[in-house]
């Protein structure tokens, strides 16, 4: 193939020249140029390698079916690998490489594959799991574990990056009242027609330029057209590819936003993921020439022949001088005849009988005829042909370049992806839509329709579809014929040979051949699907573009069938490749997740907090001095809070105001104790079930009012608890007269535990008179203010075991709030603790979390089955009773000592008898830590039969996981102050 | 009293971040927000709208997802039977529903510009077209799996509503977004 740039053709402009690299090399194109185009300007044939057989590969179409200049784009952390050349537009400093070829496209060690392509037959390494006969007949799959490293390593195409991707990429939404995708004849009428109706229209084309196959024209000016459709008022939205159609008329669409840019701007996304809700589509997204499987029809110079006519008329590239058009339909006589003004010998071979075209004496029709084999490996030398009748008899055209035209594919995949299954036009050999039931339209050659006339209309019908859909009038529709050709299109799949080692390919991306669909046959992979997964065909980006329709004939043929008989695979989204970075948008990095932090997080941190993620929230997990572990640190914490003072971030606790005048009631319904007698000013412990009578969570409700309370939940269940709460007003207790409300980000809380957290109290509040043991006794509490006059809420309540408070202030306030108790903690030698030692005392304590609520558990198992009314009926009341969850051999809240007070034990360690170490064993241990008071490590958790039962018995501590064992203890899990002497001071 | 603290001060930088010379979006948060829920008995509601007309004014018995502003407040109908005060607390008798201040609850950013719409819909999957969401409409949604409220208070300007707690991180968020168009933080 020599190709070359031609004066006075093509949309490029001349007057930007732009610098680029090809495999290390440095050449010029123009700016409107694709890479393809400037290769092709070049004159560089080989662009790749294939992928099975390694054979050299040049540019093959000029859009998105591109299967052989797949290319390597960018370096370092910016590489791109499988990149159409075909779609890539050209910018100044673009570098771009060859890939799957060692150590160039252009000589490549890997070419060797294509001389054992006997070994290398649809499912090869399927058959390796057989064994390697007859050493391993029926012994499996010795020889795979060879064969499995070789294959993995020589697997994929192209290599991508190790480094993170440093692009952003982003999500975005609009809504329109039609979307219309592709921007050829058929989808501009469409677009303006329904613009002119004053309904909100989106167009959205997958080229920088529109105009669709227009563009193939000379004389078509891309420019004029865009400016008229958006003093139409048409949304255009170019470079965007819709890649998916969903529920209600939803369309997926990646928009590449700085892919064309040589320095783009790190404000800009690189790519766009757009989620489109239309109430209309108008699917206009064309049509892909075919190739014709025969001998060696993938040699560089090999391409659709309206891809050539691209080249010349949009990129000025004349792709041959030399030209041999194969075809088997009317669609090529106008590129023959341009290619032929352009300066090229021209030779068509039609494979019907008769076609009445006038064509200039100097093209040579040769009807009757095929393309059998293709002449020469890394270019083309010529092209063997034959009658249709008689493939023995060949003669040889000298040529540099074939073209070829197995007919037409509509692009049915979008519409496909609702489900509709596309429905064979025998007279057209195509598949065109099938009958359409929700508010989608198809238009254009995507119908089938061929003919510029016909498209520009049914694009018409299409936009007055919609709006009949739409109800801006009623208008009797119908759609012109699919078709529009002079003469008919006959059919042209394969030209059949068997010339080894020269290979007739179907499918060029994953190098399939007509030999690789006849194997399938013989063992027995007979439907389409079958096929599919073991040929590979139609898979990776190319999903069928090219090959299907070739496949399929050639299946139909083996079974004696007709392609509708035959069937086809089900096109699925993406239509083409959509990159990771660009489903995932903006949640990368800290963005992962939404972060979630307490009012006090920046105080905290400039506190010396180190933070852990719990949940959501960002959290206070231990405050170390100078050299401090985690476990100095939280030990020292704890020591602090037991003999002094501490403070303490509880802000995430899950916080609801209950208000109504049946909030008294509710609340009594939902907790397992009593609450209808609770005074105003006081707050209670409770515990909430689920319908089953399991534990769903613990916390304490405030009565701040006849009619009001504040509920406190764990920090885990705080969602959970809200909506159950919601769903009970709103489908089983729709009498009560109850608001719920989150007030969780309302209030910051903080701990203020320790023996002297009431001398800190009454530092910090406005009277100190207030913050007395009769005054505010254990559960009591007291609306206030801070000595600054902000009014805040306390309660008397305890986690650690000591006599303790929380305080909540409105959430703005809560840095003043930790300012004012942080000083007054100060003075008695206090510490800001955090979620490690809060942890740590609450297990000497023996309290409850999330970790031993766990879902399993009952108010018995966890110990709390006193505040089990059994005055009352509440959630869960019934089900607790259940024998299952009374049974003698429940597992038990305890504490666990070890028997050797230097051995440390982990959370997860199953309790096992000494003699009977295995399986879950008779319990478990839920939490642990190091206790200062006692000096060595302590758990809690569950064991069957509880205390009583395992008192004075040594058990075994086993935990698998970490290899690892150790004798313990069972003993009361109150192990600090359990007459609550302390708490109660 | 305290002073009250942002949630997004640490990163609330005052100025302009202009992209392409263009500012575009421009945002500014309401640092003294105040928020009245107010909630009624589905027997109240006409009694409770006639507290609204009586105390403040309101000329009209807002929709479910429409506001009505006023010079210094503004009422939101979220939701059937719940209504958001902005601006001033009232009383409610008990009888006609419940009451709770919510001001400390969100933080409200204010994004106006000639993009601000475009900006919201890189999050926010509303269709915020003016025929669709006009003035004086609300939403509630999500950006980032965080609900928000969201207040169309004319047609390039917008009260966003973020729970406190993730008001930070979805700022961040906002601000990363916004780098496009170009952006200035004002001082409110």
């Amino acid at each position: 193939m020599t190709s070359v740039r031609k004066e006075k053709y093509g949309k490029i402009n001349r007057g930007k020249v732009l610098g680029f690299t090809w495999d290390n090399k440095e050449y010029f194109g123009y700016e409107g140029d694709s890479l393809a185009s400037a290769l092709l300007a070049n004159n560089i044939n080989i662009v790749g390698r294939s992928f099975k057989y390694h054979r050299p590969r040049g540019v093959m179409s000029c859009g998105v079916e591109e299967s052989g200049a797949l290319v390597t784009i960018g370096s370092g952390s910016k590489i791109d690998p499988n990149v159409r050349a075909t779609t890539q537009e050209l910018y100044s400093g673009l570098n771009a490489k060859g890939q799957n070829a060692f150590p160039s496209v252009n000589f490549d060690f890997g070419g060797v594959n294509n001389y054992l392509g006997r070994f290398f037959a649809a499912g090869f390494y399927y058959k390796t799991f057989m064994g390697l006969p007859p050493f391993e007949w029926g012994k499996g799959t010795g020889i795979w574990m060879v064969f499995e490293k070789i294959i993995r390593k020589a697997a994929g195409m192209g290599k991508a990056s190790r480094e993170p991707d440093p692009d952003s990429y982003e999500h975005a939404n609009d809504f329109c009242d039609v979307l219309v995708v592709g921007s050829g004849p058929a989808g501009i009428a469409a677009a303006q027609e329904v613009a002119n109706k004053n309904l909100d229209v989106i167009l959205i084309e997958q080229d920088s330029l529109l105009g669709g196959n227009s563009l193939s024209k000379k004389e078509f000016d891309a420019t004029l057209l865009h400016n008229e459709l958006k003093s139409s008022g048409v949304r255009v939205m170019s470079r965007t590819t819709a890649f998916g159609v969903y529920d209600n008329t939803v369309v997926g669409a990646l928009e590449r936003v700085t892919d064309h840019l040589p320095n783009p701007d790190v404000k800009l996304p690189r790519q766009r993921f757009w989620t489109i809700r239309a109430k209309h589509i108008i699917l206009a997204s064309g049509a892909l020439e075919r190739h014709v499987a025969f001998n060696n029809n993938d040699v560089p110079g090999a391409m659709t022949v309206n891809a050539s006519r691209q080249y010349l008329n949009r990129y000025g590239v004349l792709t041959g001088n030399n030209i041999v058009i194969s075809t088997n339909n009317d669609s090529v006589y106008q590129t023959a005849v341009e290619l032929h003004e352009a300066g090229s010998k021209v030779t068509i071979l039609d494979s019907r009988e008769n076609i009445n075209h006038d064509l200039p004496k100097e093209i040579n029709l040769h009807l009757n005829t095929l393309p059998f084999n293709i002449n020469g490996r890394k270019k083309i030398d010529g092209i063997d042909v034959c009658k249709t009748k008689d493939l023995s008899k060949k003669n040889t055209i000298i040529c540099d370049q074939v073209l070829i035209s197995g007919g037409w594919s509509p692009i049915v995949n979008l519409i496909s992806h609702r489900g509709i299954k596309p429905v064979w036009n025998q007279e057209n050999l195509c598949f065109t839509p099938g009958d359409i039931k929700e508010n989608i339209s198809v238009v254009g050659s995507a119908k089938g329709i061929w003919n510029e006339r016909d498209c520009v209309e049914s694009g018409l019908i299409g936009a007055n579809e919609a709006m009949n859909t739409l109800g801006i009038h009623k208008k009797e529709i119908s759609f012109p014929s699919a078709g529009g050709w002079s003469n008919p299109i006959e059919p042209l799949f394969e030209v059949k040979s068997n010339k080894f080692p020269s290979k007739s390919f179907v499918d060029f991306q994953h190098d399939v051949t007509a030999e690789d669909v006849r194997l399938a046959h013989r063992e027995g992979f007979i439907s389409v699907e079958h096929l599919k997964r073991y040929t590979t065909l139609g898979m990776a980006n190319d999903q069928g573009k090219m090959g299907n329709i070739i496949g399929l004939s050639l299946m139909a043929e083996q079974l004696d069938k007709t392609i509708p008989e035959v069937g086809t695979t089900v096109f699925r989204p993406p239509y083409t490749p959509v990159p990771i970075g660009a489903l995932t948008g903006r949640n990368v990095g800290k963005h992962f997740r939404p972060l979630r932090v307490t009012p006090m997080h920046q105080w905290n941190i400039d506190h010396g907090a180190k933070m852990i993620e719990v949940g959501l929230y960002q959290r206070p997990w231990y405050y170390p001095k100078k050299n401090e572990t985690l476990s100095d640190s939280y030990i020292r914490e704890t020591t602090i809070v037991r003999k002094t003072v501490g403070i303490c971030d509880v802000t995430s606790l899950g916080k609801i105001a209950i208000q109504g005048p049946d909030a008294t009631e509710f609340v009594n319904r939902i907790y397992t104790n009593l609450f209808a007698k609770l005074p105003i000013g006081k707050a209670r412990y409770g515990i909430m079930l689920r319908d089953d009578g399991i534990v769903m969570d613990d916390g304490t409700s405030w009565r701040l009012g006849e009619n009001e309370y504040f509920m406190t939940t764990s920090t885990a269940a705080a969602a959970k608890v809200m909506s159950w709460l919601e769903e009970l007003l709103q489908t089983r207790w729709t009498d009560l007269k109850v608001n719920v409300t989150s007030v969780s980000e309302q209030w910051a809380g903080a701990a203020i535990a320790g023996p002297k957290s009431r001398d800190v109290l009454n530092e910090c509040v406005l009277d100190p008179s207030e913050i007395t043991k009769e005054n505010l006794p254990f559960m009591g509490i007291l609306q206030t203010k801070l000595k600054d006059d902000t009014p805040c809420r306390i309660v008397r309540i305890s986690f650690s075991g000591e006599l303790a408070y929380e305080m909540y202030i409105e959430s703005d306030y809560a840095h003043g709030m930790m300012d004012i108790l942080w000083q007054s903690a100060q003075k008695y030698d206090g510490c800001l603790y955090g979620l490690e030692a809060l942890g740590a005392l609450r297990v000497e304590k023996g309290h409850v979390t999330a970790a031993e609520l766990d879902g399993r558990v009952t108010i018995d198992d966890a110990g709390l089955g006193k505040m089990a009314s059994t005055k009352k009926s509440y959630i869960g009341s019934a089900m607790r009773k259940r024998g299952v969850l009374i049974a003698d051999d429940r597992e038990m809240l305890v504490g666990f000592f070890p028997i050797n007070e230097k051995e440390t034990f982990n959370a997860g360690t199953i309790v096992c008898e000494k003699n009977n170490i295995q399986g879950s064993g008779i319990g478990r241990i839920t939490s642990v830590t190091h206790s200062p008071e006692l000096g060595h490590w302590i758990g809690i958790g569950f064991v069957k039969g509880g205390l009583e039962k395992w008192k004075e018995i040594t058990l075994v501590g086993a935990d698998p996981v970490r290899n690892k064992q150790m004798e313990i203890k069972v003993v009361s899990p109150h192990m600090i102050d359990p007459e609550g002497k302390r708490m109660y001071a | 009293m305290l002073d009250r603290n942002s949630a997004i001060k640490e990163k609330y930088k005052v100025g302009k971040c202009p992209f392409e010379d263009k500012v575009e979006i421009i945002f500014s948060e309401n640092h003294n927000l105040v928020i009245q829920q107010i909630a009624s008995w589905p027997d109240e509601i006409s009694n409770l709208e006639k507290l609204f007309f009586n105390e403040l004014g309101f000329k009209q018995n807002t929709d479910f997802n429409r506001g009505e502003i006023l010079k210094n407040n503004s009422l939101w109908r979220m939701e059937p039977l719940k209504w958001w005060l902005l601006g001033n607390i009232i009383d409610v008798p008990e009888n006609l529903g419940t009451s709770l201040e919510l001001s400390h609850a969100f933080t409200s950013i204010m994004i106006d510009g000639e993009k601000s719409e475009i900006l919201l819909n890189k999050h926010l999957p509303l269709d915020l077209r003016l025929d669709y969401f006009p003035i004086n409409s609300s939403a509630s949604s999500a950006i980032h799996h965080v609900s928000i409220k969201l207040f169309r208070l004319n047609e390039k300007k917008f009260n966003l509503l973020i729970p406190r707690g993730f008001a930070l991180s979805i700022w961040e968020i906002l601000i990363e977004s916004a780098f496009q168009f170009g952006y200035e933080i004002k001082d409110n």
